[in-house]
């Protein structure tokens, strides 16, 4: 029992010490005080477009998740280098994983600030008529912001610290920076198809512009030349609440995972958490396609800023 | 000099900047409208991949060497050169679709190889060794956000969209980028040269001052 209780505090003390490394980090200013300002900005309602807030939440991805990741990649980086120039130190690497994951609840709260800056300027900056698809609530839409805009500030750092673990290269975070957005960029959804199985990446939109042809869905690659198509907004098949749950599951996976490269720790524990994780991300994931909004919902209205 | 260009340069992390531009205009190329941000993640990509070419592992041995600073430069230029081949490549290749901006496109790439090199050389002419990785950290994914973002692009377009106007003025947006290029030009020779004023001089001892805070 005291070993549990000096182990706890021991979490406790290395937590609050990365979350003031992640707090004196640089990048993460830099995107912070950049969210902050867009987010203040957006509450004004300058440089809105008729969606409203409909589609901030690129502001926090970018600047929070993808920044995010090389954050807490470089501290990671940093804790190993501590501990390797202490030699052989009290505190097990699986704590010292913990404590840099809980670092994260720093860009987690910008986000949270950005994403309530942006349900109050729904509501206080409504979208026009051309925006909303019938049907669709407003929970719908802030389900969606909250996934790309608060988890992605999550999500991201947490795969900052999963690469150091495993990839401990230089370069690496970097490299998966680009890739990561490479890959959201063509999951972001409507690009080449509807893509419903898009809801297994972990930034993805759910309303957003649609381009149809002879009322046909025709996905947006090279839409935006052709004289012919018909800009609407609509849905892109998927379930953003359940997709929401999903993203949690997959943020807890990506700590076990994390927690599990430690030799010492409890792999065989840690082994059956992993799968049980995996095994409820796969069947959210799964769920997020088939239960709900399968279907596209277009508004019939002209898209008037699209 | 060849020889020395072969084993100092990470020519793996090079060529996979390279490879990693390729992909990026080539999906632009695909689709200009909706891939747009990924032409200022490959600017981002050259920041960082010209500064990696002047990472020196063995820097407390070189750096005594009898060779300069500007020879080792020099040697290393054929990495910065095959960045700027890629470059040139890749925005002809995708020319017809960058809404009859390709020059000023290509200027952005010149110039962020530019910005690159004249960061590294600073900073390895003050005995850092692994200056790119330090830029490359920063500037990569720096410049992808603000490609995702554009704030503020009316007054500061940094990457300019389709056809202007409301989405950033591609005129303002290439007077910066020359001027910027100028900048980093105009401090890469003055490294080289290895000027005893400039190192001295107030403007420099602040940014060392500033940089080693933000470093």
């Amino acid at each position: 029992m005291s070993t549990s209780l000096a182990s706890g505090s021991t979490l406790g003390a290395l937590a609050k010490q990365e979350i003031r490394n992640y707090l004196e980090h640089k990048l993460f200013w830099f995107g912070a005080v950049l969210t902050l300002v867009l987010a203040v900005l957006m509450l004004a309602g300058i440089g809105l477009d008729d969606s409203s807030s409909g589609s901030y939440m690129i502001v926090p991805g970018a600047l929070l998740g993808v920044l995010g990741l090389v954050v807490l990649n470089g501290l990671t980086h940093r804790s190993d280098r501590a501990a390797a120039a202490a030699g052989a130190v009290a505190v097990p690497e699986r704590t010292r994983t913990l404590a840099l994951a809980a670092a994260v609840v720093v860009p987690a709260s910008v986000a949270l600030v950005a994403w309530v800056a942006a349900v109050i300027t729904w509501y206080v900056h409504p979208p026009t008529d051309d925006v909303m698809p019938p049907g669709i609530s407003n929970a719908f839409v802030h389900a969606m912001q909250f996934g790309d805009g608060v988890m992605s500030a999550v999500g991201g750092p947490l795969l900052g610290l999963l690469l150091a673990r495993y990839l401990p290269k230089r370069g690496v975070a970097v490299i998966a920076s680009v890739l990561l957005v490479i890959v959201t960029i063509l999951l972001q959804g409507g690009l080449i198809g509807l893509q419903p199985y898009r809801v297994f990446w972990v930034w993805t939109y759910f309303l957003s512009q649609v381009a149809l042809h002879d009322g046909e869905f025709t996905g947006a690659m090279t839409a935006g030349a052709g004289p012919d198509y018909e800009w609407h907004m609509g849905t892109y098949p998927g379930n953003p609440f359940i997709w929401l749950v999903y993203l949690v599951v997959l943020c807890a996976l990506g700590v076990v995972i994390a927690v599990y490269h430690d030799p010492e720790s409890d792999r065989v524990h840690l082994r059956r958490v992993a799968l049980g994780l995996v095994a409820a991300a796969v069947a959210l994931g799964v769920l997020a396609m088939t239960v709900g909004y399968t279907e596209q919902v277009v508004n019939p209205a002209i898209c008037g800023f699209c | 000099m060849l020889g020395y260009a072969a084993r100092a340069v990470p020519w793996t992390r090079v060529a996979l900047a390279a490879a990693l531009v390729v992909v990026l205009i080539e999906l632009v190329r695909r689709d200009p409208w909706a891939l747009w941000p990924l032409e200022g993640t490959a600017v981002g990509v050259l920041v960082g991949a010209a500064a990696w070419c002047f990472d020196e592992q063995a820097a407390a041995v070189v750096d005594v060497a009898p060779r300069g600073l500007a020879w080792r430069t020099t040697a290393r230029l054929p990495a910065v050169v095959l960045l700027v081949a890629v470059w040139v490549a890749v925005v002809l290749h995708a020319r017809s679709v960058l809404f009859e901006h390709e020059l000023a496109i290509l200027l952005q790439g010149l110039v962020a190889v530019l910005a690159g090199t004249a960061w590294a050389t600073w900073r390895r002419s003050g005995g850092e060794a692994m200056p790119g990785l330090l830029a490359a950290t920063v500037a990569v994914p720096v410049v992808t956000g603000w490609a995702l973002v554009r704030p503020f692009e009316r007054g500061l377009p940094v990457f300019p969209y389709a056809l202007g106007g409301e989405y950033g003025d591609w005129r303002t947006s290439t007077i910066g980028w020359t001027a910027a290029g100028a900048l980093a030009l105009i401090a890469l020779g003055i490294t080289l040269a290895d000027a005893r004023w400039w190192r001295g001089s107030v403007i420099v001892m602040g940014a060392r001052c500033l940089l080693r805070r933000a470093t």
